[in-house]
């Protein structure tokens, strides 16, 4: 119910907002603020996402378009576009994202939204897991860290 | 509704990502090996295909130990020498391979005083060996689902080993699994059949600074039979006081036996007598087996495939071919941390991997060069002045699209202008392919995020040379996955020479793969290879390792440089022209493959200085193992029967 109450207020309200985009996506953020659960953060808009790959930090462009407790996105990197699904609770998300491949694979990315920042822990959600360590670790990296900070102005900005 | 239609056409995606195109499939590549070559067929002898199979981290002593060659054959391993019997129990000489506890609290040494012999090894441990199947967490599977969309190297009877073998165990405690843990004696003992051949076990150290102390070289133990006087007895040690390093970081305490994770994994072996490793023992019944090759660097992986592809070892630069100083974390510091006992002040896979060792000054530099110019016939470390060489794992300096990969580690050696064999090779207009398994995945993939991907990077030596790089068309032509192997094969199109790297998955590492797995990776393509007799009747494939993977073994080693070399790893030379179950006495490492390249297709050496200018050893009666002419290395030449004309199938 609260995902459609939530939808349902943003038509108004994008109604009411005009044309102007700026004005429209003021006037968004703040019925999705209406739509939040106490305490839970406002994570709608773009982030700057990284997470430790087993042989280096991969970085992308994250977009989080939270509904109610759903939340919904993208994360772009330079290899294709790949979307994602999951939840809020309070302070705490979760999302599963979709990469293309090949082969496809899932990596379910669960944390904590602290401020500006979002970070917690990365596991491959087919295969092998957290993913193959490689020579023992050998080539080390906490590779199932990520963290996320708010993206600059400038939408869409590559950050690789 | 209008505005609803200006929603739905808003550019949101433009708001989430920047995104470029996906780079374009490698259509061409099955068909393009830069053409054939137009010298491939110009060689000195019949072999018009070398084909090199590289495993990881076993040494000649850990998976020979008790092979006995047919009648007439003689080999150096565990049995030979009396250090056990064939039953894998304790022989007459078993202290000969007895492991010693030292004390090094001033300075890094790679022959500490003060050591003393155990009287039992430190109990092994689990190290990161995987506790349980699953698919959530690393190898094994759970599901051959799972298995099956990871690897694609395997024939289908070797696939359930994918799903097998977990420890049951903890990592970094005692491996309870091995019988008498606390009761193993002092030397070599045997990790089976307590911990089965298919059992995943722990991964001993193997950096450069280890190794070398693992090996204890001194003069002081020089004599006829041993001439570089290294005696193979710090192992437990090593793994025991330092492990793979602690990247800069206080050591934990309690300093215990298993405080490292590791214990005395190093004095494991398997048992061919009792059926371990048995397509191994086929291969080497029934082609030619070298009992004195050797790993090139002390050292790992990176250094040990930089190696073979460079015959030299290359160094940090400015990315455009001028020496240059690495950050200071990246610089090894193997001196003793203050108040501790061996343990590196500065070493790890995140931590110090360069040495400047032109200059004494430089940590850990004094003690290998002293000792190499102490000896009766003094070695050349080879190091140029200011050049900061890279003696452990870091990233090469390029993705697989030949941009930077700094820009996904700082663990990353900047692009290298050394020259390597793929120069040579072009330079004459001969085919070559490097052909690694996942390729395809990590092409997309460049931080390894992808579960699937086993794609090993450090193991591409083209991946570090800015001009294979940075030329797209080069990249097309010399690196291919494995499926680019198999329809090469079935095309009987190989180019003239191959170099294939398993996956992850598969090459045999302890801990991340199993030595099973790379035997079902190497029956793969020699199966297929021997489907074809055209192309079979005129090919050489060089089954080796990267390394020892700091495994123990009895063999003598031969010092060449500052970089090496390591203690002995397997070599199999699998032709029409080395069959009978010989054993290949012959000096080798890495480079002497190179070497066989280069005279099969006259080939000078890759550089002024790189080790393929060595002559071939000279040996003396009494001692096939250690050349008088050092430094010395076989180009394999002599291993093949090229009188054979047609060879018997």
């Amino acid at each position: 119910m609260r995902s459609t109450s939530s939808s349902i207020r943003r038509s108004i309200s994008a109604a009411l907002a005009g044309v102007l985009p700026g004005a429209l996506l003021a006037a968004m953020a703040m019925l999705a603020a209406c739509g939040r659960a106490r305490g839970q953060p406002d994570l709608a808009g773009q982030w700057q996402l990284s997470w430790q790959g087993r042989i280096g930090t991969e970085q992308a462009a994250l977009q989080l378009e939270p509904h109610g407790q759903l939340l919904r996105g993208s994360v772009g990197t330079a290899y294709g576009d790949a979307p994602l699904s999951g939840s809020l609770d309070g302070p705490r998300l979760s999302f599963t994202v979709q990469f293309p491949g090949p082969p496809a694979y899932r990596i379910r990315f669960s944390g904590v939204a602290r401020a500006d920042q979002l970070e917690g822990e990365a596991t491959a959600q087919d295969a092998s897991g957290r993913a193959f360590a490689g020579h023992g670790g050998e080539v080390a990296h906490d590779y199932y860290r990520w963290s996320a900070v708010r993206a600059a102005a400038q939408p869409g900005k590559s950050n690789n | 509704m209008a505005l609803l239609l200006w929603l739905s056409l808003w550019p949101w995606q433009a708001l989430a990502a920047p995104l470029a195109p996906p780079p374009a499939p490698d259509a061409a590549a099955a068909d393009d090996h830069g053409g054939r070559g137009l010298h491939d067929k110009d060689t000195q002898s019949p072999i018009r295909h070398v084909i090199v199979i590289i495993g990881e981290n076993r040494s000649f002593d850990h998976v020979f130990a008790t092979y006995e060659p047919r009648r007439g054959q003689s080999i150096a391993n565990l049995l030979s020498r009396g250090i056990v019997n064939a039953d894998g129990t304790p022989g007459r000489n078993h202290q000969s391979s007895a492991q010693r506890a030292a004390t090094d609290t001033h300075r890094y040494a790679i022959s500490p005083a003060n050591a003393f012999a155990y009287v039992n090894l430190p109990p092994p441990g689990t190290h990161d060996a995987p506790s349980a199947a699953s698919d959530e967490k690393p190898a094994p599977f759970a599901t051959m689902a799972a298995a099956r969309a990871a690897e694609h190297d395997l024939e289908d009877s070797y696939y359930p080993f994918l799903l097998t073998g977990a420890t049951g165990l903890p990592p970094e405690v005692i491996d309870t699994r091995i019988a008498n843990y606390e009761n193993l004696g002092a030397g070599a003992f045997q990790l089976t059949p307590s911990v089965k051949y298919d059992d995943y076990a722990a991964s001993p150290v193997h950096r450069f600074y280890q190794m070398w102390q693992q090996s204890d070289c001194s003069v002081q133990h020089v004599n006829a039979a041993n001439p570089s006087g290294c005696r193979n007895d710090l192992f437990a040690w090593v793994e025991v006081s330092v492990g793979h390093g602690g990247n800069g970081k206080p050591q934990p305490l309690p300093v215990t036996n298993i405080s490292t994770g590791e214990g005395s994994t190093a004095l494991e072996f398997y048992n061919m007598q009792q059926g371990d490793a048995p397509y191994l023992k086929q291969l080497a019944d029934r082609y030619t087996l070298s009992d004195n090759m050797h790993q090139s660097m002390q050292g790992g992986t990176g250094a040990n495939h930089i190696m073979f592809g460079f015959a030299d070892a290359i160094w940090y630069s400015d990315g455009r071919g001028h020496p240059a100083t690495p950050p200071a974390d990246q610089i090894e510091n193997p001196d003793p941390a203050p108040g501790t006992d061996n343990w590196y002040d500065e070493d790890g896979y995140t931590g110090g991997s360069y040495s400047a060792c032109a200059d004494l000054s430089q940590p850990g530099v004094p003690a290998v060069v002293s000792y190499l110019q102490s000896l009766p016939r003094p070695i050349n470390p080879r190091c140029e002045p200011r050049h900061y060489y890279l003696l452990n794992n870091y990233n090469p300096g390029f993705n697989a699209d030949g941009t930077l990969a700094s820009q996904y580690s700082r663990y990353t050696i900047p692009p290298s202008s050394v020259r390597h064999i793929g120069d040579a090779l072009l330079q004459a207009d001969i085919s070559f392919s490097y052909f690694g398994a996942d390729w395809n995945i990590y092409q997309t993939d460049p931080a390894a995020t992808n579960p699937y991907d086993g794609y090993c990077n450090i193991c591409n030596p083209f991946q570090y040379a800015t001009d294979i790089m940075t030329n797209p068309a080069l990249r097309r032509a010399h690196i291919h996955d494995t499926d680019v192997l198999y329809r090469d094969i079935a095309a009987e199109s190989l180019p003239a020479v191959s170099i294939i790297k398993p996956s992850g998955f598969v090459d045999g590492h302890p801990a991340s793969s199993k030595l099973d797995l790379f035997e079902g990776f190497l029956k793969n393509i020699l199966d297929q290879l021997q489907a074809h007799p055209a192309l079979w009747a005129d090919s050489a494939v060089f089954v080796t390792f990267d390394e020892g993977g700091g495994y123990y073994d009895s063999g003598y080693i031969q010092p060449l440089d500052f970089f090496g070399d390591g203690p002995r790893i397997p070599l199999l030379i699998v032709s029409p022209y080395t069959q009978g179950g010989l054993v290949y006495h012959g000096y080798a490492d890495h480079v002497s493959i190179i070497k066989f390249i280069e005279r099969n297709w006259r080939l000078k050496p890759i550089s002024a200085r790189s080790r393929d200018n060595f002559p071939n050893p000279k040996m003396r009666r009494d001692n096939p193992y250690a050349p008088i002419n050092t430094p010395a290395l076989s180009d394999l030449w002599d291993a093949f029967h090229f009188q054979q004309h047609p060879p018997e199938h």
